[in-house]
């Protein structure tokens, strides 16, 4: 029995992250608490991180969880916990029967599944050492992925912070309060 | 990183240091308010005088940027651009009381997105460039919050924009598939080494690419966002917009053609490029005419304009090349001219900027009503200014390398345009002034930007020598 836990854990972890990356996914619209919703979207960001550690991405698997798990859930938490929303209304859905839509999506995507697994028989699978190995030396991940982001990407790296500088502050512009604004309220008080 | 690497990016780095400063001085010393554009003008001149001075050649951070003739060519143009932006848009922050340091940390942020675009011949650095500079531009566009088109044209532009840039990356990532690299230098080292490269998934790769740019260049069949984003931004913003982005991603575009074009692709990349610069400019030059307002006027000669711009690209070779970085310039300077006069108009500015509200004005404002009419007559192409020799380089070179008939419907369509552009004039000199005089406000620095810009339009039509000669030698780095 253990003997053919070891030889199989690979699948076992896969397809246990596999079901939990659906179901977690399926509760995020499953769940009329958003607060359940967004515990659920949890479950699915570590599913996800656990098939990264799968594919040897240890780098990407360790950001998954310190950006997706720990900072954006918090952040989603956050707004909920403030805006305080106990359940979300029943809206009125304009597509009376979601059954054709269902069917068009689910068979698009069995199709495009499909497709990649007929091209993967072809195609040569991804070498993992490529994922540890700089100029012919084999590091771990982590370094591997430095080495790339600071040497041979460090222009793009840098232009893309940048990018989140001005993202940041063109939303304060959007969203500051007038100055017409704030003068009446000082003249009401 | 290197010193060299650096050097290399010195202008970028006052850029970018000196709108942060800009934004900061904003909440830290807000009595400074009034010198914060003629400030960003400075910034922008003094990065203009790092690119001359520090002169760096090669390649920097490991081949993403190639510091060439070309790249200081569009660099100045940027720069020049955004000296003219920002003085325009002193008077009109204070009059719509929106007079804030964010305005000019995001032009000039904006402006470092479009000098990477220009040097690099990287994929990658090309995206997250012209992310840099759109960003940026979704925000200015939308600056003026008090106005519901101005926020219209924010929302557009960055509806579309958004659309544009997920084809691009699209592109980008087919073209990666095809050959296995982001730089255009290591495509054009394996064909000259007699590798083929073709296959649909390379040329499905670079149709994405040129539709992503058609959409920042706004060209038929992709122009539709232009002439609502250029009536509802602030002026200023739209003197920026309608020049910075399409030179930078042109200028992508030359590096591309030169990089993908003897590939075999010639056969089907050109007649694509020319059937897009034809609708352009037949659709542009006659939707004009039907304008009644002056900003969405400019925004079909817009069209119309990157369609000229085009020929050049599909004629190629150094001519054409050089034809297109003289289009540049001379676009610029006509255009820029144009938009401070519009920015002079102190109606409210969700009013239309009418065509009828200029009846008159002719002998009242000289100044604005004589550079309007130079920019005008540039635009349409009418010597002796630097909008007839641009034209005529970009046609020249078309007729050279044989594209006879599309020199021939570019020449026809400049003709439809006249009409549109002499209207204008007409409407300056030979019309009554209305009894109900719209307002108007024309502060020195709108003064100075028009009339300098009407004057380098002329000079540089009556003598185009130096010009020529930094576009020619500008072109060479791509083509021999």
């Amino acid at each position: 029995m253990l003997d053919w836990l070891v030889a199989h854990v690979v699948p076992i972890v896969f397809y246990t992250a596999a079901v939990l990356v659906v179901a977690g996914a399926i509760g995020v619209i499953w769940f009329r608490n958003p607060i359940h919703a967004a515990l659920s979207l949890l479950a699915t960001f570590l599913a996800v991180a656990g098939l990264f550690v799968l594919q040897h991405a240890e780098f990407i698997a360790a950001v998954q969880i310190v950006v997706y798990a720990g900072g954006v859930m918090v952040l989603f938490l956050f707004v909920m916990m403030l805006v305080n929303v106990r359940t979300l209304p029943r809206e009125y859905q304009y597509v009376r029967s979601l059954l054709p839509a269902a069917v068009v999506t689910g068979g698009f995507l069995a199709a495009v599944v499909a497709a990649g697994l007929f091209a993967r028989s072809y195609l040569a699978a991804a070498d993992p050492a490529a994922l540890t190995a700089v100029e012919g030396q084999t590091m771990g991940n982590t370094e591997a992925v430095g080495w790339v982001l600071y040497r041979d990407f460090l222009l793009p790296f840098e232009v893309v912070s940048l990018v989140l500088l001005v993202a940041m502050l063109g939303a304060i512009v959007m969203g500051r309060k007038d100055r017409r604004e704030e003068d009446a309220g000082e003249e009401a008080r | 990183m290197t010193s060299h690497d650096l050097l290399a990016i010195l202008p970028e780095l006052a850029l970018v240091l000196g709108g942060g400063v800009l934004v900061l001085a904003e909440v830290f010393a807000p009595s400074l308010r009034r010198a914060f554009g003629p400030l960003a003008a400075l910034i922008a001149l003094g990065a203009m005088l790092l690119r001359w001075t520090v002169l760096v050649d090669g390649t920097a951070f490991a081949e993403a940027l190639r510091l060439d003739e070309l790249g200081r060519f569009v660099d100045t143009y940027v720069l020049v651009a955004v000296v003219l932006a920002a003085l325009v848009a002193v008077p009109y922050l204070r009059r719509t009381k929106h007079e804030f340091g964010e305005f000019y940390g995001l032009l000039l942020w904006a402006a470092a997105g479009a000098m990477v675009m220009a040097k690099t011949d990287h994929f990658l650095v090309v995206f997250v460039g012209l992310e840099l500079l759109s960003i940026g531009l979704y925000v200015l566009n939308a600056f003026h919050r008090t106005s519901g088109i101005s926020l219209e044209a924010g929302w557009k532009y960055l509806v579309v924009g958004a659309f544009a840039a997920a084809i691009l990356l699209f592109g980008i990532a087919l073209t990666y598939g095809a050959t296995g690299t982001f730089s255009l230098a290591e495509v054009a080292a394996r064909i000259a080494n007699g590798e083929g490269l073709s296959g649909s998934l390379l040329l499905a790769g670079l149709a994405l690419i040129l539709a992503g740019f058609a959409f920042k260049l706004a060209v038929v069949p992709f122009h539709a966002w232009a002439p609502d984003v250029y009536q509802g931004s602030p002026t200023p913003v739209t003197a920026f917009l309608s020049v910075v982005p399409k030179g930078a991603v042109l200028v992508v575009l030359m590096r591309v053609s030169a990089a993908f074009v003897p590939a075999a692709l010639t056969p089907r990349w050109l007649p694509l490029l020319a059937a897009v610069a034809v609708a352009s400019m037949v659709l542009g030059n006659l939707v004009a005419i039907a304008q009644r307002d002056l900003k969405r006027m400019l925004a079909y000669s817009g069209i119309a304009h990157m369609g000229y711009a085009l020929v050049g690209l599909v004629a190629f070779g150094r001519d054409g090349l050089a034809g297109i970085l003289v289009y540049f310039a001379a676009y610029t300077l006509m255009n820029i001219a144009a938009f401070a006069v519009v920015a002079a108009f102190s109606e409210s500015e969700d009013e239309p900027h009418l065509l009828t509200d200029l009846a008159g004005q002719g002998w009242k404002r000289p100044v604005l009503s004589l550079a309007l009419s130079i920019a005008m007559f540039s635009l349409a192409g009418i010597p002796p200014t630097v909008g007839f020799t641009a034209k005529f380089l970009v046609f020249r070179a078309a007729v050279n390398e044989g594209w006879v008939w599309l020199a021939v419907v570019g020449v026809l369509a400049s003709l439809v345009s006249v009409f549109y552009y002499v209207r204008v004039v007409f409407y300056l000199y030979m019309k009554p002034l209305p009894k109900r005089e719209p307002a108007y406000s024309e502060p020195w620095s709108i003064r100075l930007v028009a009339a300098g810009c009407a004057a380098a339009v002329v000079a540089l039509g009556v003598l185009p020598a130096w010009l020529l000669e930094l576009a020619e030698a500008a072109a060479a780095t791509l083509v021999r």
